[in-house]
């Protein structure tokens, strides 16, 4: 079992993030540990998180942005007075790196402040978890002194610090979708950023490989399935789950990680 | 074949609007492709950071932000046709408005080019911006717009909110108080030299030295110069704003918002039939993508396991469409396609427009 302390799920819109996140948090609680989910998404899946007795992190964008400077000020007033100037407010709309920076510092702190803490993020691609790694980067360039480049240099650091943080990216089990997340890997990668295996979602594979008897589009959807895996022999594999709740489909998809780490 | 109420006349300007995955890219260019078909002269333009129209276009890296022609021979069509797209950049774009206003030297700075970066927030302002220059050239019968999924479809929407905030009268204060000066022709924008505004250059100051402290001191500099050049171009900014609202009429724009049979996604659609009510006009379509019903017809499978896939997915399937009738006048089912090559795919979803 690898000991990283940070796990963020990623990839494109509709591959089932948030179900592979939360049955990876699932997993680690089951494992014993103390694990916080934190979701970028405006909707968090509470009621799921409620029914698996995992604890969640809640950070509010420009609520966030308000606590670091207060904190960097040493002052709430002047910090509140800071956020609702309209300049400030401009500002930070026009840079929503620089809000999401803030909201991984955050992260990192209570990482550090209890080294029992394991956090899973579920966080998009594009916008959330591009932005989060790039922003230390092009920040860096940006401001050159102030209190905020010692922050960033921190985050690098956490960033860099091999056994830290584990990223996995989420895919669909098709050629077009596998193509745009191994682009994402490479990106991720180009950052200086760990990554585990790739993850093929609703997989129908091992249902179908068998069957001879399949409409048209169940056959073509078998073969473009099988190149992709052909291409990625250790993938973790999350198959399709004929259930509709959701939480039963998180709960069949936490066996599966169990599995896979075992 | 798609079953519709009424198919979609073509308009001055189509969207496309939807949360990740449901095949807004793929479906826009299809639309593209059908309506070059019609011998209509198309510009498509995607925003969406993810590019995946540079997969479906073949269109290189170096290419992007600047209009390239695309053949309809890459969709294995016989004709002759072709029609333009643009991978946008928001730095292209803010290119372009600079050349316009003559500002072109001083945009080359760190702070604007993180703005315009593909993940930096100016994405919906610029993309206003692009859409009413391509339009001024009166040079195609329709643009399309691919937009961003998820909640950069309300920020997309809200964009206009955004200039307004931008160029906003406390805003202009502060360059007032820099002594920052502007050569041009409005001075409407600036306020009155009262008692107010110099209560308001006062609490600058200091907001501006407490700003200091957290970002260090070049930051505040160059990010008022990067916003400088920015208000110098600020009449460009305002006429999109003032477009923004044409955007809204029923004679000039097709809203599409796309959703997908194969997603457990409903919430989403009556999120997104929310905020299509409070922006768009009624006059709207709903497209469920990647449809099953009519591929499973004839499938009747014994083994339990298959019977179950096959019921779960038709059940989804009909949840989606059942919410789908009662809040949405006009629907188009699109089937789901499934093809090695993404143009394919796009010649194949092109002919559900029919």
């Amino acid at each position: 079992m690898s000991s990283h302390r940070l796990f963020i799920i990623t990839g494109k819109g509709g591959v089932g993030k948030t179900t592979v996140a939360l049955a990876y948090a699932n997993h680690l609680k089951d494992q014993g540990k103390k694990v916080k989910f934190f979701s970028f998404l405006q909707h968090s899946p509470h009621k799921i998180l409620k029914s698996l007795h995992l604890p969640e992190i809640h950070l509010e964008l420009f609520k966030s942005a308000e606590v670091y400077i207060a904190k960097k000020l040493n002052s709430e007033t002047i910090a509140h007075w800071i956020m609702h100037t309209p300049f400030f407010k401009s500002l930070f709309q026009m840079i929503p790196g620089l809000g999401h920076m803030i909201l991984f510092g955050h992260i990192i702190d209570e990482l550090e402040n209890d080294p029992e803490l394991i956090v899973v993020m579920d966080a998009p691609a594009s916008g959330h978890a591009l932005t989060m790694f790039e922003s230390t980067a092009t920040f860096e360039t940006i401001f050159k002194s102030g209190l905020i480049v010692k922050d960033i240099d921190r985050m690098n650091r956490f960033i860099k610090t091999k056994g830290n943080l584990l990223t996995y990216v989420v895919t669909l089990p098709f050629p077009m979708a596998h193509q745009e997340a191994k682009e994402l890997q490479r990106e991720l990668t180009e950052k200086n950023v760990e990554l585990g295996p790739l993850i093929l979602n609703d997989s129908l594979h091992e249902l179908l490989a068998t069957e001879s008897d399949l409409p048209a589009l169940l056959k073509n959807r078998l073969e473009l399935e099988k190149t992709v895996l052909a291409e990625e022999p250790d993938c973790l594999i999350i198959p399709h789950f004929n259930n509709d709740s959701s939480l039963e489909r998180v709960q069949l998809a936490t066996e599966k990680v169990m599995q896979w780490q075992k | 074949m798609a079953k519709v109420v009424h198919l979609p006349n073509n308009k001055k300007v189509e969207f496309f609007c939807g949360t990740g995955g449901v095949g807004k890219t793929t479906t826009a260019a299809a639309r593209a492709v059908y309506l070059t078909k019609l011998n209509k002269k198309v510009l498509l333009i995607t925003i969406d950071p993810a590019k995946r129209l540079k997969q479906v276009l073949g269109i290189e890296n170096k290419e992007e932000g600047t209009i390239q022609n695309v053949s309809l021979k890459l969709f294995e069509d016989q004709n002759e046709l072709s029609f333009d797209a643009l991978l946008m950049t928001p730095y292209s774009t803010l290119k372009r408005v600079a050349e316009e206003n003559n500002t072109s030297d001083k945009i080359d700075t760190n702070i604007l080019k993180t703005l315009t970066k593909p993940y930096g927030g100016m994405n919906e302002i610029m993309s206003i911006v692009e859409l009413q220059m391509q339009l001024k050239k009166h040079h195609y019968d329709t643009i399309i717009l691919d937009t961003p999924p998820g909640k950069h479809f309300i920020d997309f929407l809200e964009s206009s909110k955004k200039i307004q905030n931008f160029f906003d009268k406390t805003f202009v204060e502060i360059f007032q108080f820099l002594d920052k000066s502007f050569q041009t022709k409005s001075t409407k924008f600036f306020a009155p030299k009262n008692l107010i505004t110099n209560l308001v250059s006062t609490g600058i100051k200091k907001l501006l030295s407490y700003l200091e402290d957290v970002t260090g001191e070049s930051f505040v500099k160059e990010f008022i110069d990067s916003v400088s050049v920015l208000y110098l171009n600020r009449q460009t900014f305002l006429d999109a704003l003032q477009f923004h609202q044409q955007l809204k009429k029923v004679e000039f724009s097709n809203w599409f918002l796309v959703t997908s049979a194969d997603q457990h996604k409903i919430d989403e659609a009556v999120e997104l039939k929310k905020e299509a009510e409070s922006f768009i006009h009624h006059d709207h379509f709903l497209i469920i993508n990647k449809c099953l019903t009519q591929d499973f017809q004839d499938w009747s499978p014994q083994k339990i396991e298959l019977i179950q896939l096959k019921e779960s997915l038709l059940h989804r399937e009909k949840l989606l469409k059942e919410f789908s009738s009662k809040n949405f006048e006009n629907i188009l089912e699109f089937h789901e396609v499934l093809s090695p090559s993404p143009q394919e795919h796009v010649a194949s979803l092109s002919k559900e427009f029919h």
